[in-house]
């Protein structure tokens, strides 16, 4: 026989063999192979239709699963108090294991195998599911979803989703690996949706979300202390720097560093040279009490620098001369601290 | 405005009172008052629920009990009896809401001082103090010196609640909702079954009970698994 026929031959039955192999992977079987089979269970549990929204689960179509009752998609699982139900992925890959809390209804709307992953969506109407998938040879793509939020994992075990009365709250555990992503929907906010990471040891809530935000402007501004300020909160004093802007006539606006005099003649200040009075600048800190400008003596109701003038009986001699102010800030024509 | 009327309308004693301006003194106006806030108080603050839902909860069984509070807007005081009761014993076997008051008041989880109506909302601070009482929660200082008595009571088993994150923070007065109850009921079993209060096969996933030696997940094997 000829060599080169032979070779010939073996090459495309090799080659038609690689060919068949990739057309089907063998570790991943198509359709809706994928289930959830019951390990353990105790109390009331009722696994009914998914679109049966009927209260009475003594229905048609209703019953109690027991262990080893294997559940696929479209079906609504509700347990009552003092119950519980856990489900184990079916085949186990990848291993995954779920445990749904008591007083809860979840509906699991698609179980299947997908574009190469393990594709489940489950549905929290209220209550509590807890969740663990290992690494497998299949990815696994799980999504749970509550009114007013959704749980997106990213290969993650032991998470916990509970949702009551428009409020959630998405965990990892201490040990848990991967991460979740908690997507609040909310309305009128970059496309209605909110989203955060959360590693392993961390929660989520819908006020933690929006709080995470704002969290950056939360911080402690010294303001009496105005001798150890700089910068910004040095601007933010000077500009509040009093609270006796409502106690002026209308159509007239506060004094203060920055916004300079009512005529408009001086310049904005210079936040890194605040603390300079130079000879044409006037002390625009206790411009109000010297120009002709209604002055209300008793507490300074803004951020409560106040006076305190040394000497009370010449305090209002002061004021009607004109004259600069003694005491401890700023005086006419002082150099930076 | 007919107890109003009653007491202050033209033709009442109180309208008489109030023609003679230059009679009403300071007695008087305190007596006023304080008849005015008996009155309230006898009537109490909660009337019925306005709304009519779409079943008959006493012909529900107690699972589908629970799905209907889940779904109420305003839970009456008949329906928060029977959940208590659930709660309590895992099942509500009473059928009027006379058996339901009388078994609550005798396990001392309710008191009768409170005048509930059953057809009257509940409020948050009743159910408050049932809870306390079901999971066996003491309470702090408070709930010991004063509440124990009668006096804040309800207030104070509403604080120890919030205290432990199982109520949101609000007045104890305040209506309780179907899904609030429900949110409440559910964390109130985890406490119970975490003191043991029932019996329960302490099915769990955590790190301490799901995880071996080298923290990997431990995923039971199913029924394929099993058989060789």
């Amino acid at each position: 026989m000829n060599p080169n026929r032979i070779l010939s031959a073996v090459t495309l039955v090799l080659g038609c063999t690689v060919a068949a192999m990739a057309e089907e992977p063998a570790s991943k079987p198509s359709g809706e192979t994928l289930r959830y089979e019951v390990v353990q269970v105790e109390g009331k549990v009722r696994v009914g239709p998914e679109t049966d929204e009927a209260l009475n689960t003594n229905a048609p179509g209703w019953f109690s699963p027991k262990v080893g009752d294997r559940l696929g998609g479209g079906i609504q699982i509700r347990v009552p108090l003092r119950s519980k139900i856990k489900l184990v992925a079916m085949p186990a890959d990848p291993p995954t294991v779920l445990l749904i809390e008591s007083a809860s209804t979840i509906s699991i709307s698609e179980l299947a195998y997908k574009d190469g992953a393990a594709k489940s969506r489950i549905k929290l109407g209220y209550g509590a599911i807890r969740a663990g998938v290992s690494e497998g040879a299949t990815r696994s793509d799980m999504e749970i979803e509550a009114p007013s939020a959704t749980l997106s994992k990213r290969g993650t075990d032991i998470f916990r989703f509970e949702y009551h009365d428009g409020r959630f709250m998405m965990s990892l555990t201490e040990q848990g690996r991967g991460m979740l992503q908690a997507i609040q929907n909310q309305s009128g906010y970059q496309n209605g949706q909110l989203s955060r990471f959360v590693t392993a040891g961390q929660f989520v809530t819908q006020q933690l979300i929006r709080a995470i935000d704002n969290v950056q402007f939360d911080r402690q501004i010294n303001v009496n202390d105005q001798f150890g300020l700089s910068g910004n909160d040095k601007l933010f004093t000077l500009i509040n720097d009093h609270g006796l802007g409502f106690l002026l006539p209308a159509g007239l606006k506060p004094i203060n560093m920055i916004d300079g005099n009512r005529n408009g003649d001086q310049p904005l200040g210079d936040q890194e040279n605040l603390g300079n009075q130079n000879n044409n600048n006037q002390n625009n800190l206790i411009s109000p009490l010297v120009r002709p400008t209604p002055f209300v003596p008793g507490g300074d109701f803004g951020i409560g620098q106040g006076r305190l003038p040394i000497f009370r009986d010449t305090l209002q001699k002061r004021l009607n001369s004109g004259s600069e102010m003694g005491g401890l800030f700023f005086k006419k024509n002082q150099g930076t601290r | 405005m007919v107890v109003l009327n009653a007491l202050f309308g033209p033709d009442s004693r109180g309208g008489a009172i109030m023609s003679q301006a230059h009679r009403f003194t300071g007695p008087r106006i305190l007596s006023c008052f304080l008849l005015a806030c008996m009155v309230a108080l006898s009537v109490g603050c909660a009337g019925p629920r306005k709304s009519v839902p779409e079943v008959n909860a006493a012909e529900l069984p107690d699972d589908a009990f629970q799905m209907y509070l889940a779904r109420v807007d305003l839970v009456t005081v008949d329906e928060a009896f029977r959940a208590m009761l659930i709660l309590a014993d895992g099942e509500c076997t009473a059928k009027t809401f006379d058996e339901r008051s009388a078994a609550l008041e005798a396990k001392g989880i309710s008191r009768k001082q409170w005048n509930l109506k059953p057809d009257n909302v509940i409020d948050c601070g009743s159910v408050a103090f049932m809870i306390c009482r079901i999971c066996q929660i003491k309470g702090g200082v408070d709930m010991h010196l004063i509440g124990s008595w009668g006096l804040g009571d309800r207030r104070y088993a509403m604080r120890e609640l919030v205290y432990r994150e199982m109520l949101e923070d609000a007045v104890d007065y305040q209506y309780m909702t179907g899904a609030r109850l429900m949110g409440l009921l559910a964390k109130a079993d985890q406490e119970m079954a975490r003191k043991n209060l029932y019996p329960n096969q302490g099915i769990d996933l955590s790190d301490e009970t799901d995880r071996d030696e080298k923290g990997n997940l431990i995923v039971p094997k199913t029924g394929e698994q099993k058989s060789p």
